[in-house]
């Protein structure tokens, strides 16, 4: 067993989806599920914490073997991301049992960080993704997706099952091989990105958030794969990390479906860190590692601050106003600087991982690592294009509240984590190294 | 040797802002309404305070010798090797600009207040103008180039947000989303020199590797210093707004006055000169890299004053002017003449500010001017036009009407193309997975951009 409180936290979770899914109505069900999970995220981020002060010390006496370190992160951001989804998820589009089975997937993420047995991580691996596909079986409207999802993700899942299962049979090569198709197809990397768009686009924002943010193939991809890669895959999954964040970030540019825009925003940041944890310096790999946690943190808030949005006005388009400034001053500002920490702002930790994956990427891959930039600095072009393009003049909305107390807490912890650690990245970085 | 005051001294000037706007911000978030006269006041002290501390500075520098204050704290972040220097730099180069810097943003932060009295975006005017104000000194200050990126980046996140201050109305907002582009596409330069700095020399930090002032380590090899040479060229040309991309600063007249002053008169539109003469070691050992920058400044010049003869906005011609001036700059910085360039940029960022700052009342002034004296009022310009032919005439009056053709150049050929190939390749996609999915495909979005957009790209 890996980490123990990522087991805790699990349960936690579990328990929460479990009182949640019998909750009589939808209020119901998000008190008890923001319950759960605002125990489980302070859990994660108190362990996180601790390990910012007290460093090593810290992390030998939680029993957490050195190269592990990065998984604090890891399993600080999984209940964070179940909690801000919880708390920020409009009910008009989320049933009560949608709590529950945000939850599951939480506690499946969390399950997941907990081990590192090939046939357990695979077991998991399926599951989230079964139940990703019934919950979005059950979403009015979102067929399309569905097949899509099923489409791509079935795959995936058989090629992850069957690389585990080579793997603890000594096939390293073929279930390496394997892993990395069923780890690039749930991670969007090009080529098989396709579902992605359409997903955001359908499913319940809940739901999006908790299944690709957590990024789960990041890990299985660090406990099985990183250590048994040929050298010539290495060059490959770099190069294709580098390709699908380019890609990404080129596809960002061009829609006006903002849920679409941000499917390829993920997509585009997914592929940074993708490039990044092929890297043999440990600087850019630890840029990867923080990268992450920052777009867990920062792309979750981004798009549930999106959905609040939407839900107050319906789907949103580039240039039909959708939030008036000065009457959604906090909407506004949190999508921004989630959106901003997301692609690298300074004053956030987005700019501390940037650096360190760029700065480390450089030497091994002086032109892919260069490439990274341009990435960056389209993404940002696409953040600050959603921002202007949603929070803009237009026809006025009287009576339109700002975050009500419940979104405004979620949204501020998940800033100040953001805030806090990309000032004092110090600590942090040195314990993950 | 750097005393503890004066490294005090060089972080107040750096840090004070900046706790300004942790307050401000704090407030806002907080939803608790500051009045007009706390914000006005704290902001105005908190640069007078600065402006203070950046003379006092000047004053140990020159018992000093003047061979620069050094401040620096433990690394920020460290790992495998690789540093990120947390460090200020107090020297001759530096010095003048932190005290204009705060001057300057000192009276414009007296003078917003009036300019701005019962906007309902008061706070968030301070609040950006206390950020900016942090990040020019930061970016000024900085004793390594991660920093000064570090205080860059924020300068032109502060602008654009200042630009797009009006948002009710939507050229404000298409603008501050240009100028953001450009930025961001010239910020590229920046981080990319920053990170081939390091490759190249091991270290990002400045060194006093050049009197009188310090610059950044000089790469061994003549194509690293092509290469960091040309990126950082590259990076300051967004921000000095100079060809091809000086198209956003006229657009950015849309902000507040005395933002515009500020911004454009002042500070923002001398970071990139700046950077160049932070740069002094490299031109000097690649004298290509100051011709390309004296070619560059020479042609903003030509098109800024071209162009800036046709203007009927008095903010949009003092836009031009500035442009001209800042690429006079460049060419002087090219040139070698480096501290002519340091007096041109502090006699240039006064004026400007002044005329920016008077321009809605010089309006009021000149038509009570001709009302007095019954006739419209001499006009200063086009002696030079008079003595061309005709044709040359019209040829460069046209030119100058659609600002040298430049936008529509980066329009045609840059921005619309990359925007429709996006797009074509999103649709590409939704339509194989109509096919794979046996439904109708989606309807085709439009291939050109919306109107906004294509107001963003005009």
């Amino acid at each position: 067993m890996t980490n123990v409180w990522a087991l805790v936290v699990s349960v936690i979770l579990l328990v929460g989806g479990l009182l949640a899914g019998r909750a009589q109505s939808a209020p119901a069900a998000r008190t008890r599920a923001t319950w759960a999970s605002s125990l489980a995220a302070l859990i994660g981020t108190g362990v996180l914490v601790a390990c910012w002060f007290g460093g090593d010390a810290v992390g030998l006496a939680l029993g957490i073997r050195a190269e592990h370190h990065y998984l604090v992160l890891a399993s600080a951001a999984n209940p964070i991301i179940c909690f801000l989804a919880t708390a920020l998820v409009p009910l008009q589009s989320h049933r009560p049992q949608a709590f529950r089975g945000m939850l599951a997937l939480a506690a499946i993420g969390s399950a997941f960080l907990a081990t590192e047995h090939p046939l357990i991580l695979a077991a998991l691996w399926a599951g989230s993704a079964i139940w990703t596909l019934l919950e979005l079986g059950r979403t009015p409207g979102a067929g399309d997706a569905s097949r899509l999802f099923a489409f791509y993700q079935l795959p995936s899942l058989v090629a992850f099952v069957v690389g585990a299962i080579l793997l603890t049979r000594g096939s390293t090569a073929a279930g390496a091989i394997l892993l990395l198709i069923g780890i690039g197809i749930r991670e969007a990397a090009l080529p098989a990105h396709g579902w992605l768009p359409t997903f955001v686009e359908q499913a319940p924002m809940g739901l999006v958030v908790c299944f690709c943010l957590p990024q789960l193939g990041v890990y299985a991809h660090l406990e099985l794969v990183h250590r048994i890669l040929d050298p010539n895959l290495v060059q490959l999954v770099a190069r294709v990390g580098a390709l699908s964040a380019l890609y990404g970030a080129f596809l960002a540019l061009g829609p006006t479906s903002v849920r679409r825009i941000a499917a390829y925003l993920t997509m585009s940041q997914t592929g940074l860190v993708a490039f990044g944890l092929e890297n043999h310096s440990s600087i850019g790999w630890s840029g990867a590692v923080l990268a992450w946690f920052v777009q867990a943190i920062g792309i979750s808030s981004f798009l549930l601050a999106l959905g609040a949005l939407e839900a107050r006005r319906g789907p949103l388009r580039l240039w039909v106003s959708a939030g008036d400034p000065h009457q959604l001053p906090r909407l506004g500002v949190a999508t921004l600087l989630a959106g901003l920490a997301t692609v690298g702002a300074p004053l956030t930790l987005g700019f501390v991982a940037e650096d360190l994956l760029v700065q480390g990427s450089v030497n091994e891959h002086p032109v892919l690592g260069l490439l990274l930039v341009v990435v960056t600095a389209l993404n940002a072009i696409t953040v600050m294009r959603v921002y202007f393009g949603l929070f803009t003049a237009g026809p006025h909305h009287p009576g339109e509240p700002d975050l009500v107390p419940r979104e405004f807490w979620a949204l501020s912890f998940a800033l100040i984590v953001l805030l806090m650690f990309g000032l004092v990245p110090g600590p942090l970085v040195a314990f993950i190294r | 040797m750097t005393s503890g005051y004066e490294a005090l001294l060089l972080v107040l000037t750096v840090g004070l802002p900046f706790l300004a706007v942790a307050t401000l911000a704090l407030g806002a978030w907080a939803k608790q309404r500051l009045p007009e006269a706390a914000i006005h006041r704290l902001a105005t002290s908190t640069f007078g305070l600065t402006f203070a501390t950046s003379l006092v500075l000047g004053v140990a520098l020159w018992f000093d010798g003047g061979a620069g204050l050094v401040w620096s704290a433990p690394h920020w972040f460290e790992i495998g090797g690789y540093h990120f220097p947390l460090s200020l730099v107090a020297d001759r180069l530096s010095v003048p600009f932190a005290v204009f810097s705060s001057g300057l943003l000192c009276i414009t932060a007296a003078f917003s207040s009036g300019y701005l009295h019962r906007e309902p975006g008061f706070l968030r005017y301070y609040l950006l103008l206390c950020l900016f104000g942090g990040a020019v000194l930061l970016a000024v200050l900085a004793g390594s180039l991660d920093f000064l990126l570090f205080g860059w980046e924020i300068v032109g996140l502060t602008s654009v947000l200042l630009i797009a201050f009006f948002y009710e109305r939507k050229p404000p907002v298409s603008h501050g989303l240009r100028a953001f582009i450009v930025y961001r596409i010239c910020d590229i330069g920046l981080l990319g020199a920053a990170v081939w700095l390091h490759h190249s020399t091991g270290s990002g930090t400045h060194a006093p590797v050049l009197l009188p002032w310090w610059g950044f380590e000089v790469p061994k090899r003549a194509l690293d210093v092509l290469v960091v040479g040309g990126l950082l060229i590259w990076a300051s040309l967004g921000k000095g707004a100079q060809v091809p991309f000086g198209g956003w600063l006229p657009r950015a007249m849309e902000g507040p006055t005395p933002s515009s002053a500020i911004f454009y008169g002042a500070l923002s539109v001398h970071l990139g000169p700046y950077l160049l003469l932070r740069a002094a070691p490299l031109l000097d050992a690649q004298p290509v890299l100051g011709v390309w920058i004296a070619l560059i400044g020479l042609a903003t010049a030509v098109h800024g004053t071209l162009v800036g003869r046709v203007q009927n906005d008095i903010k949009c011609a003092l836009a031009y002017a500035s442009m001209t001036q800042v690429g006079l700059i460049f060419v002087e910085i090219g040139l070698g003449l480096r501290m002519l360039a340091i007096v041109h940029i502090v006699g240039h960022a006064a004026l400007r500010c002044l005329q920016f700052l008077r321009a809605p009342s010089v309006l009021l002034d000149r038509a009570e001017e001709e009302r007095r004296a019954g006739r419209p009022a001499n006009r200063l310009l086009g002696r030079l036009e008079g003595r061309l032919p005709r044709s040359a005439q019209l040829w460069l009056y046209r030119g100058a009407l659609e600002r040298g053709f430049l936008d529509a150049l980066l329009r045609d050929y840059l921005l619309e193309p990359v925007l429709a190939l996006s797009r074509q390749l999103d649709q590409g996609q939704e339509a194989l997975h109509s096919l794979l999915l046996r439904r109708r495909p989606p309807p085709a979005q439009a291939s050109r951009a919306s109107k906004t957009e294509a107001e963003v790209v005009r």
